[in-house]
């Protein structure tokens, strides 16, 4: 071969050679790039959503233990006031039930916001008072299964909200009868599965709308968990959300 | 009424203005004298021990040693007559107070003259249960180990009676009661209030759990599942 031929060929080698490097270096630092905005983002979330439930917890703490103490004082107060005739007696008996109310409302707010009872007893138990305040006053029967041995203590917070969001918009749109309400432990991932037998909804018609920051909510924690959602719903067909947690 | 008659009780809760108002609220009534209050569980412990109240009166959550554990420990020596005041607590802490010790258990949002009727009920050693306890709550209760009923002579109650217990068990309102057994409501109702003299209990609550306990009226482990 003629050496100048040898040469152009090594030169072309070379080319191709440095050319392949920069491309997979170009790749590489794209990827990189990729994986890392990624993370930032979920260390962002994360932030958010732990600055988010410790204000929460705070602002549940203090209506439980301020403002609830001293409604009921106030009632009880009331209460010391007796042999009252007429229209003083109306006032009262009115002022007491109005107390009632507001009492309803904090207790309310106050569990929704932070249930104590997740930290001293667990989801297993919180899930079922979560459930039992829900159906409270209305006909709705969910069948609850809870067959998992544990779940890590500092995500327990996320899915608890994560089943109170759904929860939420089942009860408050769904018009369902009966919900399935289950969480297992399937191969090694922990799966909340939420199903309701109600009138459904058009997935692609919701997300900017009131449920659809619902369904924003439920997503945004659950990419916490890493967890996968699989939503099933169709107008009139129920809705059944499969959430998979990698444990 | 002489002081030595009345009934001495002792009451403890963190918060100043419910406790001032709850002492208000005793020192209305001729036949309760009040022997000391308490803002912690320590303290409560304390004063049990210096004053041997006849009814105590606790919050169960209160700085240092909480209104379970405190019961926990005055229970060490002996039964005590102790009613738990709770307000948002949940659930399964107002069962656990009740297996720990207590035997009544009063809402903080109680009604009008609950709070007098909780510590006469108790005084006389039957439990109390307020009118915010629900069937739900009952049911709990009843499951636990908290177990304040002797068993009952099977044939104190008539099949008619015991249809009415399973059915008041099952949430049915007197009027439903009525329809389904073909008795005007009046007459259930009847029923209902002889059905609370028999059973020596004091709410609908009381008597759900008096027939869970006593099986006339069992829970189902499992609901029925759901089709869907």
């Amino acid at each position: 071969m003629d050496p100048r031929e040898t040469k152009i060929y090594i030169a072309l080698l070379i080319g191709i050679i440095v050319f392949l490097v920069l491309v997979a270096f170009f790749v590489v630092t794209i990827i990189r790039y990729q994986r890392k905005k990624v993370s930032f983002h979920t260390q962002k979330i994360k932030a958010e959503y732990d600055f988010l439930d410790k204000e929460r917890k705070r602002i549940a703490a203090d209506l439980h233990d301020r403002v609830g103490g001293s409604i009921s004082a106030v009632k009880i107060h009331l209460q010391c006031l007796t042999s009252l005739e007429g229209r003083n007696s109306e006032i009262v008996s009115n002022s007491e039930k109005q107390i009632d109310d507001i009492m309803n409302d904090v207790r309310r707010i106050s569990f929704n916001m932070m249930p104590v009872i997740l930290k001293q007893k667990g989801l297993d138990e919180a899930f079922r008072e979560m459930i039992d305040r829900f159906t409270a006053d209305i006909g709705i029967h969910v069948d609850y299964r809870y067959g998992i041995e544990s779940f890590p203590d500092d995500k327990t917070i996320h899915l608890y909200l994560v089943a109170q969001e759904i929860m939420n918009n089942v009860i408050k749109h769904s018009r369902a009868t009966h919900v399935l309400f289950s969480v297992s432990q399937i191969k090694k991932k922990t799966v909340l599965h939420i199903k309701d037998n109600g009138i459904g909804f058009n997935k692609n018609m919701t997300p900017y709308s009131g449920k659809g920051l619902g369904l924003y909510n439920i997503s945004s924690r659950a990419e916490l968990l890493h967890a996968t959602i699989y939503l099933t719903t169709k107008p009139n067909k129920g809705a059944d959300y499969f959430i998979e947690i990698p444990v | 009424m002489m002081d030595a008659e009345k009934i001495k009780v002792i009451l403890a809760d963190d918060h100043d203005l419910y406790r001032d108002g709850l002492k208000l609220l005793l020192g209305n009534d001729n036949n309760i004298k009040l022997l000391g209050e308490a803002s912690n569980g320590r303290q409560l412990i304390q004063l049990t021990q210096q004053y041997h109240p006849d009814v105590i009166l606790t919050d169960l959550s209160m700085p240092g040693i909480s209104g379970i554990e405190a019961i926990k420990e005055i229970c060490k020596t002996g039964k005590q007559r102790i009613i738990v005041l709770s307000f948002f607590e949940s659930e399964s802490m107002i069962v656990q107070a009740l297996e720990s010790g207590a035997i009544g258990y009063l809402n903080k949002n109680a009604q009008r003259g609950e709070v007098i009727e909780a510590i006469k009920s108790v005084y006389d050693h039957i439990p109390y249960y307020c009118s915010t306890t629900n069937t739900r709550l009952a049911r709990r209760i009843s499951q636990s180990a908290f177990n304040p009923y002797n068993h009952t002579d099977p044939h104190l109650f008539s099949e008619k009676e015991k249809e009415i217990i399973r059915l008041i068990c099952a949430e049915k309102s007197s009027e439903e009661i009525g329809k389904i057994l073909f008795m005007s409501k009046r007459t259930v109702d009847g029923i209902r209030g002889r059905l609370l003299e028999k059973m020596n209990v004091r709410t609908t609550a009381g008597m759900v759990i008096y027939a869970i306990k006593n099986s006339i009226y069992s829970l189902s482990p499992e609901e029925p599942a759901n089709k869907l």
